[in-house]
């Protein structure tokens, strides 16, 4: 056997592991999250102040029991703060229009994430020892003038190009382009996890050696773009899946190229469009098409 | 290295053991949902079972043959070839005698009823290992606290091969050990033929010949000096090598062989096809610390950080315990060839199975149970050092007796031990220690909490009161929610009503399971919109953590 010095270590170890293991299982394993009493408190708040467009994030994010109390037609919930950045985040206000619903169990959890976050307070409301926080992202936020998203039935045109030079056009459906007669073939909205991150954007599967354009007309006198992309979750996991080419051209001046590879990753760029930007061409463009499930969203602003 | 006899008493008590491990296991079945594999290997018991009585009848007509045909073999053994048969046959069987025949279990559990007995033939194999190497005490205690692991007496229940290969593995190591010491003729078919049926179970034992004999090589030439004269040179190269490691590729080939009838008929085939499925295995996805893993390379630490998180924390400090005694038996002063040996095949039988998928390029193939099968011999030797350490402290305070002290704190164990275990009876697969933090701790590391929908039984009994007549249901077979057949079965035993159909498209459904996993939120979001409502009708939850969700369509 071991020496008797460590023999009566590994004793007093596990005696100490049946202490802890005792007392955290009766005691302490059930100490976060919201309480049950809280939980229908929480709903009715929530009930009563949320809005179309608003979106709700619990955290933490395990602890769902108030969501028993919501009433219909409340599904703007995401549980992926932890994935966004406070750029990202602030990418989802859309001017005051919307607000950011923080359910938290204690006061420290919304104080680390307003730090975090850079948020301002704008309501709060107690729910027991839980808290409902109304918030908007505060310091240098874009403001918002042309969603690509909310307003892609604006767009100017949306079209397919090949290497040949040929052109195929799509025609606005009721909520999207549609660009082909698969199912998946229509650049339109919907709401998806962008690299782990939950909000809304645009479908836009591209297809093979064409190129995808997207063109919106620059009408409210935008200084900056702002462009998201990423692969959702069965395009990256797909071996061998091809990078998507992404090009903005703004009056027929490429001022942006890169590849969205096939991973994980939400790709964010903010340009700076040149004085009078006028006719704004976000394009698409991929090798092979296979499970190439590649959204994108983003926002022209001041 | 002296072993203890296993005496009258010792049979006793190991089979009295086993049987209530048997017993705790089935009396609790009711509790543990049908996880994905089952649907598969249920599926297999009944062709199994078809089988049985293909083969009756057959032999009955006097076509003693027929059974053995190529055609009646590709008709039954072809679904799921892709993994051997032993253990799959054992369900057709128990499945055929208890349910089709005698109707004494239900349809699940005379299928399980085989998953409790490899728990039952594990309780035994540890009492074996702590009485011939420790001591009663230590075989004694040692199978209860093996079992009140919550991911231990999870997959005790399930009709697949992550208990019984667990045992197999334990056992191959474990009497490769008592042979070295003893030497026994006997024990070394037995070894031979439990490591054919290990074959014929799961691959994960094709490592442990390779590195037996690698093993035992180093240490042959290391102590060569010390050899007895028949085994030098040459010749007594061969004399040397253990009687076990000669039978492995004779005896243990053929049990595998005989075992599994797909490999009868176009066997170079078919055995190719059944590594390839093997070698190039896809990865499942696990979140781990918020990492995705669904590409390699593969932290190193997984499978390390996933057994510190998931053993409770005594029988945690055993494995510690026993890593330490390996140590000392390989590396301390004063120790045998034997001992040393005995040391260092105790470290790969215990450890190996962790370091192998810790490799980078190695897949997640799933949760812990797929490194878990060294546990019996951690836990047990572990047990010993602590018992040990009661001893010393009696023998040093002799107020205090020795076996009382052991016997306190055992059942101090036991009873710390009840509660984490009613917690996570239902979803063990998702237990995680007090370090972490528990359930909570581990979701909000973005630890994965579930795998493929099990966690269900709770939110069949609403679903079965809330769900109109002839309802849809979707079952979420296509992102890794329930398995199919699973649901089928589910039906077949009265936990779903038999009027509810399943469907895999939400558009279609009236009513929707959610299995919780990092990866599939996405089927949550879409389950909102689609059915316009957030609230769900029930919940699975442990301490405030929701592991599986019911909801109803609104609109």
């Amino acid at each position: 056997m071991l020496s008797p010095r460590l023999s009566i270590a590994f004793f007093v170890l596990f005696l100490a592991a049946i202490l802890v293991t005792g007392i955290f299982w009766l005691f302490l394993s059930d100490r976060h999250g919201f309480t049950a009493a809280d939980e229908p408190l929480i709903a009715e708040i929530l009930n009563r102040e949320f809005r179309p467009g608003d979106i709700i994030f619990p955290k933490p994010d395990w602890d769902i029991g108030f969501t028993r109390y919501l009433r219909d037609g409340i599904t703007d919930i995401s549980y992926t703060l932890d994935a966004f950045t406070k750029e990202e985040l602030s990418d989802l206000n859309n001017n005051g229009v919307n607000v950011l619903w923080f359910v938290v169990d204690a006061e420290e959890r919304w104080g680390d994430i307003r730090a975090r976050f850079v948020l301002k307070e704008q309501g709060r409301y107690p729910a027991g020892e839980a808290l409902v926080i109304k918030a908007q992202p505060s310091g240098d936020a874009v403001v918002k003038l042309f969603d690509f998203t909310n307003d892609l039935a604006q767009a100017r045109e949306v079209y397919l190009t090949d290497a040949k030079g040929s052109r195929e056009e799509c025609a606005w459906d009721r909520d999207r382009w549609k660009c082909g007669r698969q199912e998946w073939q229509y650049v339109g909205p919907q709401r998806t996890l962008m690299a782990g991150r939950w909000q809304k954007a645009n479908w836009a599967h591209p297809r093979t050696e064409r190129t995808t354009h997207v063109v919106f007309e620059n009408t409210v006198g935008a200084t900056v773009l702002i462009l998201n992309s990423s692969f959702l979750e069965r395009a990256y996991r797909e071996q061998n899946g091809k990078p998507v080419r992404v090009t903005v051209t703004v009056d027929g001046r490429e001022l942006l190229r890169y590849e969205n590879e096939s991973i994980k990753k939400l790709y964010r760029h903010r340009i700076a469009l040149p004085e009078g930007a006028k006719m704004i061409d976000l394009s698409f463009w991929v090798k092979f098409d296979g499970a190439r499930h590649f959204v994108f969203n983003g926002y022209l602003g001041k | 290295m002296t072993l203890h006899r296993f005496d009258t008493w010792d049979w006793i008590l190991s089979l009295a053991l086993a049987a209530a491990t048997a017993l705790a296991v089935m009396l609790t079945s009711h509790l543990v949902g049908l996880v994905r594999d089952e649907g598969f290997y249920m599926r297999t018991a009944e062709t199994t079972a078809d089988y049985i009585q293909f083969s009756l009848d057959s032999f009955g007509r006097g076509q003693f043959a027929e059974p053995f045909s190529k055609r009646t073999i590709t008709r039954f053994f072809e679904f799921n070839n892709e993994h051997p048969t032993f253990v799959k046959n054992l369900f057709g069987l128990s499945y055929f005698i208890f349910h089709k025949k005698l109707q004494w279990l239900s349809f699940v559990n005379s299928i399980r009823l085989v998953a409790a007995l490899f728990a039952a033939a594990t309780a035994f194999l540890i009492y074996l290992f702590g009485r011939r190497f420790f001591s009663r005490m230590t075989a004694i205690a040692a199978p209860p606290l093996f079992f009140t692991m919550p991911h231990i007496f999870f997959h005790s229940h399930l009709a697949c091969f992550d208990i019984p290969i667990l045992f197999f593995w334990a056992a191959t190591f474990i009497l490769y050990a008592i042979y070295l010491i003893e030497r026994r003729i006997g024990l070394a078919f037995l070894i031979a033929v439990l490591f054919g049926f290990a074959m014929a179970t799961k691959h994960n034992v094709y490592f442990i010949p390779p590195l037996l004999a690698l093993l035992w090589l180093v240490m042959h030439f290391l102590h060569y000096r010390s050899l007895e004269p028949r085994h030098r040179g040459f010749v007594g190269f061969f004399h040397a090598v253990p009687l076990p490691l000669w039978l492995m590729p004779t005896v243990s080939l053929l049990v595998f062989f005989l075992s599994w009838p797909w490999l009868w008929y176009d066997t170079v085939k078919r055995f190719g096809n059944y590594l390839a499925f093997h070698t190039y295995h896809v990865n499942y996805t696990n979140y781990y610390f918020g990492q995705e893993l669904s590409v390699a390379p593969f932290p190193f630490s997984y499978p390390w950080g996933m057994t510190f998180f998931t053993t409770p924390v005594p029988q945690l400090v055993c494995f510690f315990a026993a890593v330490a005694l390996f140590l000392c038996w390989l590396f301390g002063r004063g120790r045998t060839p034997v001992e040393r040996h005995v040391g260092a095949i105790m470290i790969i039988g215990a450890l190996f199975p962790i370091f192998l998928i810790a490799l980078p390029s190695v897949p997640i193939f799933g949760g812990i149970k797929h490194f878990f099968t060294g546990q019996p011999i951690l836990l047990t030797a572990g047990l010993a050092v602590v018992l040990g350490g009661a001893t010393e402290l009696a023998r040093r305070w002799p107020w205090l007796k020795e076996q009382a002290v052991q016997g306190m704190l055992v059942a101090g164990a036991l009873l710390a031990l009840i509660v984490p275990n009613a917690k996570f009876v239902m979803h063990g697969a998702g237990f995680y220690n007090a370090l972490i933090g528990g359930a909570q701790g581990a979701a909000e590391n973005y630890m994965q909490r579930n795998f493929w929908g099990y966690d269900i039984l709770p939110l069949c009994r609403v679903l079965n009161t809330v769900a109109p007549r002839g309802a849809r249901l979707y079952v979420m077979s296509y992102a890794e929610g329930l398995n199919w057949n699973s649901f089928l079965y589910l039906k077949r035993e009265g936990h779903i009503r038999n009027d509810i159909h399943g469907t895999n498209e939400l558009r279609d459904a009236d009513l929707a399971f959610f299995f919780y996993e990092k990866q599939n939120e996405s089927v949550l979001y879409d389950l909102y919109r689609e059915f316009g409502t957030a609230r769900p009708l029930e919940l699975s939850e442990t301490d405030s953590v929701y592991f599986s969700a019911l909801f109803g369509r609104v609109k």
